[in-house]
């Protein structure tokens, strides 16, 4: 049964030779000879030629009359157009869905007969019918998704026909070589080619060193249709059949299973993508349809073209410098030559999903040259954003690929081209892509580059020219200003449209984008001292709202681990209290709700209030305090303005002093309602601190005790009484509170004359505090 | 078999910034069936995280909680066949003085004699009290058969009088009918140490 099975492939093998030479004599005789086939090939040409004619006319601006379109001229007039082309698309769709229809049925009935056939094994039959259920396909113009539901019906279809195929040349009823030129004498183009890629596939398995010269023939056979759509499906078609073949093309077989090498495999498939890439920008200047719709359609059949790309990246024995020699510059030309944004979009992402992220490390350059290239229009967000993902979630994986990553220089290749990028794009290019390209790359940087501050304060001043570059000022915004011009001085003016020339507006997406900028590396950080590092991030917030400055500097104090001390320099410290400056000041628009609350709580007591017991509402009265919607929300963030205090680093007492002055300092700014809840603490470290000096002090090993000394301890419980006497104001009963722990430590310590008054003084404020209070 | 949670004076933000690390990721929601907290707790969102671990909470006022805030000054509540008392105890005169806890879970005489304040107050007839206050962790049973638990100070916060920083503890008690097995756990320095003490036979015999 073996040596059955191997002996025609041996002699295969011994008239190898002559065969080649045969399939070559073939071609020729094909081309020239054979009436019928002469006539069709004439046919195609000649409508190759008229459509190319079409090309040019539409290139020139000028209208193509098409003879199916005899209504559309007539109703090119007056006003009645766009009633018409509605009735008419109408009309168009009920008429297509009833050919649909129509074909299905033809179709369904066909698939039964063919499969009769095969059960009969009558070949000349089994051909005939696989004609007719070709016809399906040869159906007039019809919207590219119905085609798609025929398409995959006769592909169901031609599978059985291709197993049929190969198991009549399987029990050598015929040859391969007699079916693929006995397939060949099919009346239709169409049908024809279909069937003959069938049959050629099985010629290639059977007579694998002749896969290279049937994929030439068929390849350059299927130029024959030059109807966009139907060309396309036709190469899908192709592409698919071989796509399984050349995946399992293994190495270890030396190429033998298929009889090409990958490069040539390559080849035929860069040759196919080009072709198909072709008949799919052609479907554009279709112009019969307006160009919505043709856009539609077109992206209905996007995957057709994609699926050459997905082929080449898997082929088997794909490396490289294959790919960075052979595939990626052929595609990157084919992309920059087609001057047609769905496509140019579509493969640039397609050729970033395709193949493996070492791939693109490699040719990034080239990669990010290309997408200079690219016309005006392309959303690049989507090209560049989908790559940086990737990166991102590449170098997320292991250590490895980080260092991979920084080893082919990602992130200095993206610096360098991003502006060229984004200046090619000029005014087509919004805001809202130029900030989540920023946004994908950000991402990435963090993941890949973790301690890399820099190159997120770069990223962040890509996004502050932008928002300056950008025309995105709205016509109010303008009108304010120019209106603002007239009575204030022009500099001024210029200066606060250079500080904010955009003008965000409430919850827009550009605005989520930018808070989304600030956060994430806030989030990977979780350091205040890291964060601090970024110059650029004070500018960009001023960008924003106040709500969502606040907002972002919440979270630049919510995110760090721990309240692990990590300030112990004033300039840290000031730095720190100039990023989170919205917090901790208050706005204007602020002072004027606090005081017109203020003037109606002196005439009634405020509802929110009005639940509580007399003395409480009376004491509420002196601790200012604005019933907001965000109440919950205000304190929350302000307690995480008081936390500072747990950031410094406690370790030297004498410096400790003078940065709770800096603290103290800022948050006086901010205002009877901040001060509530942000100067208990600060008071209470300060009692602590005294404490500690005082003890430090007494030591006899300590530093000699010098009461002039600015860190002594006399002076701090000076400055912690002069806080509590600024928050009584504020809140009076956590002050009463306070003074009477202030009294309690001060007792602890044995200071000269003046600490007894210094007592006297605790519990003589807080004994007035009370009487008040009640 | 119950799992009380006992815990409190955690004083955020205005002595210390949050709960321990190590607290938080013991104290995780779903294991911990009732949480009693003695108070002073001084900020909205520390609230929020002991109602996260279990919503099951009973909070009393603390002497540092606001003014404005709506917990009662003690409360009362059964757990098992075990009755607990729950107060903060900066309102004992003396406070932290073994005699007055003791007669607080009791009877009321000596509060009513010291400060007439508190007359109002009855005893409040518990099995258990749970105080706080001192910010040491102790247990005590009393003489009658009864237990004062105080859990100490979740945050490790100073105490004004003395402003030197505490170790952070809290006591998980598991009820079970009249036994307590309690739990406590203290921070020393980098490690969290966790001992079990058992209580046997609680019942409550102060009113027969």
């Amino acid at each position: 049964m073996e040596r059955a099975l191997r002996k025609p492939e041996d002699e295969h093998t011994k008239r190898r030779n002559a065969t080649c030479l045969k399939i070559k004599e073939e071609t020729h005789l094909r081309r020239s000879g054979s009436s019928s086939n002469v006539h069709h090939r004439n046919d195609v040409l000649k409508r190759r030629s008229a459509s190319l004619s079409a090309l040019s006319k539409i290139a020139n601006g000028s209208e193509r009359a098409s003879p199916r379109n005899t209504n559309a001229k007539y109703n090119s007039d007056g006003n009645n157009i766009n009633v018409n082309k509605e009735s008419n698309s109408a009309m168009e769709h009920a008429e297509q869905q009833k050919l649909m229809r129509e074909t299905a049925q033809e179709l369904r009935k066909n698939s039964v007969l063919l499969r009769q056939a095969i059960e009969k094994e009558d070949l000349v039959e089994v051909l005939a019918r696989a004609t007719e259920v070709l016809q399906a396909l040869r159906i007039p113009t019809i919207h590219p998704r119905l085609y798609y539901e025929l398409y995959l019906a006769v592909n169901n279809e031609l599978r059985h026909l291709e197993w049929f195929f190969f198991d009549q040349v399987k029990r050598n009823q015929i040859t391969a070589l007699k079916l693929y030129e006995q397939v060949q004498e099919t009346p239709h183009v169409l049908s024809r080619l279909y069937l003959l890629i069938v049959a050629g596939t099985v010629y290639m398995g059977v007579e694998r060193k002749l896969t290279k010269n049937i994929l030439k023939d068929l390849m350059e056979m299927c130029s024959g249709v030059q109807n966009p759509m139907k060309g396309l499906f036709l190469r899908g078609y192709l592409t698919q059949l071989l796509r399984s073949k050349l995946s399992e093309n293994r190495e270890d077989n030396e190429n033998e299973q298929l009889g090409i090498t990958t490069q040539e495999a390559i080849e035929f498939l860069l040759w196919n993508f080009g072709e198909a890439n072709r008949l799919w920008i052609r479907m554009q200047y279709d112009a019969n349809k307006e160009r919505l719709k043709r856009d539609q359609e077109r992206r209905q059949v996007e995957t057709l073209v994609g699926l050459n790309i997905s082929t080449l990246a898997h082929l088997s024995g794909l490396n490289v410098s294959l790919y960075s020699n052979v595939i990626f510059p052929t595609i990157s030309q084919q992309i920059c030559s087609c001057h047609d944004p769905i496509a140019q979009e579509y493969l640039a992402d397609c050729v970033v999903q395709a193949f493996p992220d070492e791939y693109h490390l490699q040719t990034l350059s080239e990669f990010l040259t290309m997408c200079m290239k690219l016309i005006p229009g392309v959303s690049i967000r989507q090209v560049i954003g989908g790559l940086a993902d990737r990166f991102a979630k590449f170098s997320n994986i292991s250590l490895e690929n980080r260092k991979l990553v920084e080893d082919c220089g990602t992130f200095l290749a993206f610096e360098k081209h991003l502006p060229s990028i984004l200046s090619s794009q000029g005014n087509s290019l919004s805001l809202l892509d130029v900030l989540s390209t920023l946004l994908s790359l950000t991402q990435f940087t963090l993941k890949a580059y973790p301690g890399q501050v820099d190159y997120i304060h770069t990223l962040l001043g890509f996004a502050i020219d932008s928002l300056r570059n950008s025309n995105f000022l709205s016509r109010k915004a303008q009108e304010k200003f120019s209106y603002q011009s007239d009575d204030t001085n022009v500099g001024s003016t210029i200066q606060k449209s250079l500080q904010s020339s955009v003008v965000l507006e409430e919850g827009s997406p550009e605005e989520r984008l930018i808070v989304r900028l600030l956060t994430s590396p806030l989030e990977e950080y979780r350091s205040i001292t890291m964060t601090l590092k970024l110059g650029n991030f004070s500018t960009l917030l001023s960008f924003l709202r106040l709500e969502m400055q606040r907002f972002v500097a919440a979270s630049l104090l919510r995110n760090h681990a721990e309240y692990r001390p990590c300030i112990g320099a004033v300039e840290t410290l000031e730095k720190l209290f100039e990023f989170i400056r919205p917090l901790v000041e208050e706005s204007p628009g602020e002072i004027e709700f606090i005081q017109q609350q203020k003037n109606a709580n002196s005439s009634q007591v405020h509802p929110f209030h009005a639940h509580l017991p007399r003395e409480v509402v009376k004491v509420s009265t002196t601790k200012v305090r604005v019933a907001e919607d965000d109440s919950g929300y205000f304190e929350q963030v302000q307690v995480l303005v008081a936390r500072i205090v747990y950031l410094l680093d406690e370790t030297d007492s004498s410096s400790l002093f003078g940065l709770y002055r800096v603290i103290r300092r800022y948050l006086y700014r901010g205002g009877p309602r901040r001060t509530c809840i942000t100067l208990p603490p600060l008071t209470f470290a300060c009692l602590r601190l005294a404490h500690r000096r005082y003890k430090e002090s007494t030591l006899p090993s300590g530093i000699p005790s010098t009461v002039e000394s600015e860190n002594s301890a006399e002076h701090i419980f000076e400055f912690a009484l002069e806080t509590l006497s600024s928050l009584s104001e504020a809140d009076a009963v956590t002050s009463l509170r306070l003074y009477l722990q202030g009294a309690l430590a001060l007792s602890q310590c044995a200071f000269r004359n003046d600490t007894v008054s210094c007592v006297l003084r605790c519990y003589y404020k807080s004994t007035q505090i009370y009487l008040a209070i009640i | 078999m119950v799992l009380v949670l006992t815990i409190g004076d955690l004083h955020i933000p205005n002595r210390v910034a949050a709960v321990p690390l190590k607290f938080r990721e013991l104290l995780v929601p779903g294991k911990i069936q009732r949480v009693l907290c003695t108070g002073n707790l001084c900020d909205k969102e520390t609230e929020e995280f002991l109602k996260v671990i279990c919503p099951e909470i009973q909070i009393v006022k603390g002497d540092m909680d606001d003014v404005q805030s709506e917990y009662p000054e003690r409360c009362v509540t059964n757990v098992g066949q075990l009755s607990f008392g729950l107060c903060h105890g900066h309102q004992l005169i003396p406070w932290n003085d073994p005699n007055s806890l003791a007669s607080l879970r009791r009877f009321a005489w000596r509060i009513i004699l010291f400060n007439l304040a508190y007359s109002k107050h009855r005893d409040m007839g518990v099995d258990v009290l749970v105080v706080g206050h001192s910010h040491s962790l102790k247990m005590t049973e009393t003489v009658d058969g009864g237990l004062i638990i105080d859990p100490g100070t979740a945050t490790g916060a100073p105490v004004a009088y003395s402003l030197e920083p505490k170790r952070p503890s809290f006591v998980l008690l598991d009820v079970q009918g009249t036994k307590i097995i309690a739990y406590t756990y203290e921070i020393y320095g980098e490690d969290i140490k966790v001992d079990r003490v058992v209580f046997e036979r609680l019942a409550n015999t102060t009113f027969q």
